[in-house]
């Protein structure tokens, strides 16, 4: 498994992990204090910092060669389908309130950094996703180092 | 200059007289008519010309049984798209959060702004990358006819 592959993993695992807890703790406050207070519980998102992590875990070995055309190849793929479902997505997140609204209205100002950071899981995901299915989930890949 | 350049020089030159006649419009609306700023924007309706550079492939084909393109011209489309995307995410940041501070956690802000946000993206993206195809291939100049 070579360190894109690593990285992919390891993204995957936390959005997965996150989203877990996150589905966790709200479900147990929403039994426990009922439904407004139990929304608190979406800070366990704040987990997916630990994906700024994973260029430190899996750093590139001095010396080396980290990857070859093909990985490179790979990578740029992985981020041109990343981006032709990021957009629908984007589209989607702006829109969506936009026609359930209605024009004239308005919609809270902390909606729009949710929308940003739900449009960049997205595209993390969609990357991790694409990385791994390219390479054959691990199971082909001959490790570079 | 070959099909990419074509491509690029023309979603350029829309982009730029879309956002020359929107920035006119809204300012002699303002400035000369002397509407309300709110109604004044109502010029940036001429960012719908932007809508044209959906004919670019149209209107340069690929031409069948010649080569459309080598290893090169496919490095510089994916350097033109990566840098496009960086300046998108960058001024994405900036628009989602901006109003954010500005207004605080429990502000408003018109639902109008999220359609902006999505045609501000596309036409940034499409700018960047026309400009660094242009760019990478020297302007014109040094891009090999196919």
């Amino acid at each position: 498994m070579n360190r894109w592959q690593k990285i992919a993993w390891y993204n995957l695992i936390i959005i997965f992990v996150s989203f877990s807890l996150t589905a966790a703790v709200v479900g147990i406050l929403a039994l426990k204090y009922g439904m407004p207070k139990a929304l608190g519980g979406l800070g366990a998102l704040g987990t997916l910092g630990l994906l700024g992590l994973s260029p430190v875990l899996f750093r590139k070995k001095e010396g080396k060669v980290d990857y070859d055309e093909r990985d490179k190849l790979i990578f740029y793929r992985s981020i041109q389908i990343a981006y032709a479902v990021f957009w629908p997505v984007f589209t989607a997140a702006c829109m969506v309130p936009w026609f359930i609204v209605g024009p004239n209205n308005s919609i809270p100002s902390n909606a729009l950094p949710l929308m940003l950071g739900a449009v960049g899981i997205t595209l993390v995901l969609m990357q991790s996703l694409t990385t791994l299915i390219q390479y054959g989930w691990g199971g082909k890949e001959k490790n570079h180092e | 200059m070959n099909r990419a350049q074509k491509m690029a020089r023309f979603s350029l030159i829309v982009i730029l007289i879309a956002l020359s006649l929107s920035a006119i419009t809204v300012s002699a609306l303002y400035l000369v008519v002397g509407l309300p700023i709110l109604r004044a924007l109502a010029g940036f309706g001429f960012i719908g010309i932007c809508g044209l550079t959906g004919l670019a492939p149209v209107l340069y084909k690929k031409e069948r049984g010649k080569v459309d393109f080598d290893e090169r011209d496919l490095l510089i489309q994916k350097k033109a798209l990566l840098r496009a995307y960086t300046i998108f995410w960058f001024l994405f940041v900036l628009a989602a959060m901006i109003p954010f501070f500005i207004l605080g956690p429990k502000g408003t802000i018109s639902v109008k702004y999220l359609p902006a946000m999505v045609f501000g993206g596309m036409v940034t993206v499409m700018l960047v990358q026309s400009i660094v195809t242009l760019e990478e291939y020297g302007r014109g100049k040094k891009g090999q006819k196919k």
